[in-house]
Formats: C-alpha cells, structure tokens, sequence
C-alpha cells in the first residue's frame, strides 16, 4: 500500500460513508419504502393527474425563464465586476452573494409585498399591466434573483483569467468588437456559463419558502410541485405525498448528474 | 514601410510615459526598443500599433498620418509577451483568426495557414491545443498568427521575455532569419542588452519616457552618449575624478579630454568597462592600486572583484583566461589597475 502523507485516510472515508448513509440514503430509503405503499396504477394516480402535470409543467417553466433571464443578468454582472474599476466595487462584489445567504422566505416577503397593488413598486406597475405579485412573472422574478449568483459566481473567476491581451491581439487581425465577444470571448466562458446556467436551473427548480409566498399557488396556473407535496401532507395522504416526493428527487438527482458533467466539461477546457 | 513618429507624449496621470519623442523606423530595418522597465518602450509600441493614443504628436506610416486610425485597420502584426493565444482554438484556428475574420476564402486560408505553420516549424501540430504546447512553441504560434494578415510591420512587445534562457537564445536567432528572410520592417521591445545587440541592426536606448541614444549596437556600445547608456549596457566602474585644461584625472590617473579646455577644475565622472581594465603586479603609470576580494575565473572570461587602495570603491575587472592564468591572482593580494580606455562625463550643468 502506498504511504499517505496526510494521516487519517481511513477515518474520513468512514466518516465520509456513515454521513452520506445516515443523511442521503436513509431518508431516500425510507421515502421509497414509503411510496412503495402504493401500487404502480396508485402511484401514477398521485403524481400524474391534470394538477401535478400543471404544477410539473409551471415549475419547469419557470426554472427555464429564471434561468435564462440569470444568465443574461449574470453575465452583464460578471463582466462588470471583473474588466472594470468603480468605487464600493467590493461591496457590491460581496452583495451578489446576499441570496445565498438571505432566508428565502424573507425574499419571497420582500418581492411580494414590493409588487402587491399597494407596494412600493406595485402602485405603478399594477396599472400598467406589470402583475409582479401572485402571478408567473411574480415567481420568475425572485427565483432570478436567488439564480443570479450561481451564474455570476461560475463565470466571474473564468473570466478574470482571459487577460485583456487577447481581446486586444483579436481587435489587431481585424475583428470587430462583436467578433471578439462572440468568436474569442464568449466560447472561452462557455462552459462556465452553461454550468452558471444548470446551477441556478437546479436551484430553481427545488425552490419553495419564497415561491408560495409570491405565487399565490393558484391550481393549474400557479401552484409548483412542493406546495403539491404539502397539500397532500394536510390531507394526511402521506404516501401520495411522498409518491411526488420520489418523481422531485429523480428530477435532482438526474439534474446533479447534468451539473457534475458540465463542470468537468468546463475544467477541462480552461488552461 | 517606413514608421516615422514626431513628437508623441504620453502621460498616464501624474506619470510621464512618453515626452515628446521623434523616431525614424526605415523600411526593412529590425530595430530594437531598449531600456529599463517604465522607460516608456512599451507604450512607444503601443502607440505605432494604435493599441494606445498619444496625448500629441503624430505617428506616419509611410509618410501617412495614421494617428487617428484605429488599430485594426492598420494592418500591423503583433506580438504579446504572454502569447495571447485564443485558448479554446487549436493551432490552425489560432493562425487562421485573422483571415477568417476578413471574410477569406477556405481554400485560401488553408494554403496560407499551412504555410506559416511551417514557417514557424510546426507541422503536425496544427490540432493542439496552445495548453499543449512548450512555451517556445507557443511564441511561434503567436508569431504565424500576426504574421497571417499580411502585415506590414512585425512588433513584438518583449517576446521571449517568458521564455527560459536556451529557448530564447534560439528563438532569437531565428526571429533574426526570419527579418532576414522576409525583410518586414520589425520594432521590438526588449529590456536584454543582449537580446537587443544580438537581434537587431539599431538600437534604440530609452529612459524616463525619452530617447537617450540611437544608433547601431556597435556605435551605441562603443560611444554611449551619456552615463545612462554606458551604465546600462553592461557593467561599468564609475570613478569620480575632475577635469581642467582638457585633462581629466582620477587618482593617479591622467587623462586627455579635450572636450573641456578651461581652466577652472571641474567635477566629472570617469567610466571604465571591466574588460578594458588591466591587471599587473608592479605599478605601471596611469594605475590606480586595488586589493583583490574575490576572484570567479568560470566562464568565458574571468572576473576580478577588488576594493580601491585608495578611494576605498568597488573596482570590478575582467581578464581573458589566458592573463588570468599568467597572474595566478590571490584574494587579498594587492595589485595594480591600469585603463585601457575611460569616458569621461561632466555632470549637466545645474542652476
């Protein structure tokens, strides 16, 4: 056997294995067991009726719009924060990071009581037909919002290592600015904006403590999977509930691998 | 074509790049920018290139003003210290950025492409990735890929300036080939004495954002102008001595300096090269009295570290192998000093 430098090999894997059975595999056994239960035909009956497929349908829909909408924002922020030079430059650098650390709930709070007809930003939006507030603009709104520093976080540090060098050897062979952003630039922090992009998706998608405050959960229009989950649990349909619950976690899971295959797609490319 | 520049200056806040600098770049000729690190080399680079704007003065391209002409449309190859390769794109699309960007037609950029591939010796590794290749190698990348859109000047900003010392003495020589070869008009900025000698036909010596001297590397090594080019090419013992009557002396040292015929004695500066320093062991005229500190005899020749008997200075001398080997010096033997050759400088006059 090869000798370590660093001791301790055999306990961190231990502790490594006991951690991953006793806080993942665990609750996913039991919520397995617990939907095993039902039979196949009641199993379909939970998790495919008209409503979930609604609330499937709008919770994809929006993670895609936040998504997106993360990624153009992020990339705008990213690039400001690493080429140029601007007084409190650090502060904001460090705010970027608030939604990390904010409960959610607070900013499903903050967005809804901001664009209810009689918020702050509500009194004028509302007229003019801008519903920012128990609607599906309301709930890409704030899932942007906990999106964009995942985004900003995976470009930023790949951009900082493209030196202005290479923009300036791309503007020298005759291209044009937008040539060098889209033939230079863009290809080089692509990797890390489609992981920035799969990040904030995932995110999206499990979300829950600011949603049911800015959605409404109206059915069939505005209700997303979990709040499914929690209404099933007040009807003590504990195996109903847990059925979604199963159908959320191959969602994750099949996400996480997406992510983890990006990422190295984009190591791998930056040298 | 010829590169003429009048007049540029340059100031980066309190900062003065450039003052008012003139130049003459002929055509065809490979001329090296030389000086210590915030001379101003680079920024003179920069601003032929267009990468950066002189606050005045005029930069022509063959007696055309391209002051104001954006650095793309002046149709110049340049060269990055750190390469600057587009990192997601292999060799052949590093080479063919600039004619694709110019809209040239395939078959076209392929003849040209695996032309200069082989100009700069890299068949075959027209799929790697620049991360794949030796820094020697990737210099050469950045080479072909300025060279692609049919330049009409070569500069290059410190070019193996990040390269270890046997892949730039090599690169080098073929960069001069290369001149030789296509005979390009080439600029480029070096803070290697060495580097500027051995490569280019003039060097041009700058300090403090100003040109201090001009001319072949022969001229300039041989007859600096003043104590910042003799200083800065290579080393140099500096004496302090006085002038009067077209004499100048130091310790027992005398000697002519007709430049200064007053009679009224004058502080000066007197240069002596190591190598035109000799070593003897009985007192010749003309000789000052060093003991013997150190002696390095590795090398080409060997190099003789000694304090002034005298004047209590460094005095730093260096004798071929042969005469070392005759003197067959000891450390802390006292001996004595002659020059062979000394310039003398009078401080500028200060009012």
């Amino acid at each position: 056997m090869s000798r370590r430098i660093l001791p301790g090999f055999k306990f961190s894997l231990g502790f490594t294995i006991t951690y991953l059975a006793l806080l993942l595999l665990l609750p996913m056994a039991a919520c397995l067991y617990k939907a095993s239960a039902l039979s196949s035909s009641q199993f379909l009956g939970a998790v495919w009726t008209p409503r979930t497929q609604a609330a499937y349908r709008f919770t994809l829909e929006v993670s895609l719009w936040s998504a997106s909408a993360s990624v153009l924002l992020g990339l705008l922020v990213a690039w400001v924060l690493v080429r140029y030079e601007f007084p409190l430059k650090r502060v904001f650098d460090s705010l970027i990071d608030l939604p990390f650390a904010l409960p959610t709930a607070v900013a499903g709070l903050v967005y809804s009581s901001l664009y209810v007809k009689q918020g702050w930003l509500g009194q004028y939006l509302v007229p003019i037909g801008i519903e920012g507030a128990y609607s599906k603009f309301a709930v890409v709104l704030v899932l942007t919002f906990l999106g964009l520093p995942f985004v900003v976080r995976a470009i930023q540090p790949v951009l900082e290592t493209i030196d202005a060098d290479t923009e300036e050897a791309a503007f020298l062979l005759g291209a044009s600015r937008l040539q060098t952003f889209f033939r230079v630039i863009f290809p080089a922090i692509l990797p890390a904006t489609v992981t920035g992009f799969a990040l904030s998706f995932a995110r999206s998608l499990g979300e829950y403590g600011s949603v049911v405050f800015v959605s409404g959960n109206m059915p069939f229009k505005t209700e997303i999977a979990p709040v499914l989950i929690v209404s099933r649990l007040e009807e003590f349909a504990y195996a109903e509930a847990t059925a979604i619950a199963v159908v959320l976690l191959g969602l994750s899971l099949a996400m996480l691998l997406v992510i983890n295959q990006l990422e190295r797609w984009s190591t791998s490319r930056a040298t | 074509m010829s590169i003429r520049i009048d007049g540029v200056t340059k100031q980066f806040g309190n900062f003065r790049a450039l003052d008012n600098v003139s130049l003459n770049v002929p055509q065809g000729s490979l001329l090296a920018l030389l000086g210590p690190s915030g001379s101003g080399k680079t920024t003179l680079l920069r601003i032929i290139a267009g990468l950066e704007t002189a606050d005045s003065g005029n930069v022509f391209y063959d007696e055309q003003d391209v002051t104001s002409r954006s650095a793309r449309d002046r149709n110049v190859g340049f060269v990055f210290q750190h390469y600057a390769l587009f990192r997601h794109m292999n060799v052949f699309e590093n080479v063919a950025f600039g004619l694709r960007v110019r809209k040239t037609p395939k078959a076209e950029v392929n003849r040209r492409v695996e032309e200069l591939i082989g100009l700069v010796r890299l068949s075959g590794m027209e799929r790697r990735l620049p991360s794949q290749l030796s820094g020697g190698q990737r210099q050469r990348v950045a080479l072909a890929r300025a060279l692609a859109i049919r330049p009409q000047v070569l500069l290059l900003d410190e070019p193996f300036g990040a390269l270890d010392a046997k892949v730039r003495q090599e690169l080098r020589q073929w960069l001069r080939r290369l001149h030789d070869e296509i005979g390009m008009t080439t600029v480029f900025v070096t803070h290697d004495q060495e580097e500027a000698f051995e490569v280019a036909d003039e060097v041009v010596v700058m300090n403090k954002g100003r040109i201090e001297q001009l001319g072949s590397p022969r001229e300039v090594f041989e007859h600096p102008a003043n104590p910042f080019v003799m200083d800065f090419l290579g080393h140099v013992n500096v004496f302090s001595g006085r002038v009067q009557n077209g004499k100048a002396h130091w310790g027992g040292v005398e000697v002519a300096y007709p430049d200064y015929p007053h009679g009224e004695s004058r502080d000066a500066a007197v240069y002596v090269r190591p190598h035109e320093l000799d070593i003897e062991r009985l007192e010749v005229e003309g000789s000052i009295r060093i003991e013997v500190k150190r002696v390095n005899p590795a090398g080409a020749v060997a190099k003789v570290y000694g304090v002034s008997v005298d004047f209590g200075s460094d005095v730093h001398v260096e004798l071929t192998a042969d005469r070392y080997a005759e003197l067959d010096l000891r450390e802390g033997e006292v001996v004595y000093v002659a020059p062979r050759r000394v310039r003398v400088f009078l401080p500028e006059y200060s009012i």
